[in-house]
């Protein structure tokens, strides 16, 4: 059942971010879903599956957009192996948290794809284009992130899925739970 | 063994698929079988979804309009009413004349130009990666549509078909920095290569110091440009600065098509 879901949430976010995003884009500036998607998914889902998300996400992403393939995916893949092993050594439980880690992973995102732009296509962009991108869509994912977050938590916990096996017996599952009363 | 691979299973599946990523964006440069397969596949999946959203999308786009500028868009539809009749009419005059000059043409013993007809094209998906300048099509194969066929705007040139898919073609936007199309300045006949920069504005590169190029000159294909008819136009230079050796022109130009407003397209079609 999870990996039915985890399909409809894959298309779902590939669609919207190849359709409806660009139209809301100011100045070439959007969120990115996918990302969201798939930091969520590293953070708590197995650690396997947010790898292999991320990966499958990335390629769909790649074509759907009619981008390069492979782009996408490994960026991606590098994300979601540093968000699964980071969200054992300090991530915790609240919006601050979640939006550090956000933040983090899209300056991180945007330079990798500045790196790999230049290195790749030799496409020679500005340091500054890179810090404008990753300020504003850091700034849209503040606002979008912690919400998707909540609503996939919230969903994914009225489904009563399997949480990642790492997780400690007793303590409060990550953000799916955050804002209701009495969940510790 | 099983133990270990149990263990580090976590870091051996990022390895394998980061090898396969980069195996893939690597074959990109020269797209195999495996590249064509998976893309043909995937689109076939993804293609339907996208056309329902962007419909989704575009609808909801003309109700907002509708609704907040009602009178404003009644004004303008009269007035476009009126441009159309004029420009039917001027259209009909124009389609005499090419007429003509084809017969005058073919006396004067001139090669015959192609002649090429337009098959109309809506966007159904955008480069998430802004950077790259590239989208997606509702035309495909299925619908003759080839790679390397030239798409325009009635405002000027668009870019050039890249891959075909049965029901979708990705077409590489003007401003990409692969991009590239001969121009020539409609004022002084002066000839060069316009190039994409990854940003909002083009380059014109290969135009001597010497030659007669001035801010405000309008810059449209040439006819040495194998995918487009001569005289679509590019975009208007804003900008021109002798370059580091002084032996060439920095060029810059604004391109004509709107890019961040695509919508409706047409895809060059050559006649036989």
């Amino acid at each position: 059942m999870e990996r039915i879901w985890l399909t409809v949430f894959a298309l779902t976010a590939v669609v919207l971010q190849t359709t409806l995003v660009p139209v809301v884009a100011v100045g070439g500036i959007a969120p990115d879903l996918v990302f969201l998607l798939v930091i969520f998914l590293a953070l708590q889902r197995q650690s396997t599956l947010g790898i292999w998300a991320a990966f499958i996400l990335g390629l769909l992403q790649d074509i759907g957009g009619g981008g390069l393939i492979g782009l996408q995916a490994m960026l991606l893949l590098t994300l979601a192996y540093l968000a699964v092993y980071l969200r054992k050594k300090f991530f915790q439980e609240n919006y601050l948290s979640q939006i550090l880690i956000i933040v983090l992973f899209t300056f991180l995102h945007q330079f990798l794809t500045f790196f790999w732009m230049n290195t790749l296509l030799d496409t020679g962009f500005a340091f500054n284009r890179w810090l404008l991108m990753a300020l504003g869509m850091s700034i849209y994912h503040c606002l979008v992130g912690p919400l998707l977050f909540r609503g996939l938590g919230y969903f994914i916990h009225s489904q009563e899925l399997p949480r990642h096996p790492n997780r400690e017996p007793g303590l409060r599952p990550r953000f799916y739970r955050l804002g209701r009363t009495g969940s510790r | 063994m099983p133990e270990f691979l149990w263990k580090w299973r976590r870091e051996i599946i990022f390895t394998l698929l980061m090898l396969l990523s980069l195996g893939m964006l690597v074959s990109e440069r020269e797209p195999g079988l495996i590249t064509q397969t998976l893309r043909q596949g995937v689109s076939f999946i993804v293609v339907p979804f996208q056309k329902i959203s962007m419909q989704l999308v575009k609808s909801s786009q003309r109700f907002f309009l509708q609704t907040v500028s009602a009178k404003k868009m009644r004004a303008q539809n009269a007035e476009l009413k009126r441009k159309v009749e004029k420009l039917s009419l001027r259209n009909t005059l124009l389609l005499e004349q090419v007429r003509e000059n084809e017969i005058l043409r073919e006396e004067l013993g001139y090669k015959k130009r192609t002649l090429y007809t337009f098959l109309p094209a809506e966007i159904i998906a955008r480069d998430p990666a802004s950077w790259l300048s590239r989208a997606v099509l509702d035309r495909g194969s299925s619908d003759d549509v080839r790679p390397g066929r030239g798409v325009i705007t009635p405002y000027g040139v668009v870019g050039r078909i890249l891959e075909v898919n049965m029901y979708s073609a990705t077409v590489m936007l003007l401003l990409d920095t692969e991009s590239s199309v001969a121009g020539v300045v409609e004022r002084s006949h002066i000839h060069g290569t316009v190039k994409g920069t990854g940003q909002k504005l083009l380059h014109m590169m290969y135009v001597s110091s010497e030659d007669d190029v001035k801010k405000g000159d309008t810059v449209v294909t040439s006819a040495l440009s194998t995918l487009f008819p001569p005289g679509i136009p590019i975009g208007d230079v804003i900008q021109v600065a002798p370059s580091e050796n002084d032996l060439m022109l920095d060029i810059q130009i604004k391109p004509r098509v709107d890019f961040k407003s695509l919508d409706r397209f047409l895809i060059l079609m050559k006649e036989d």
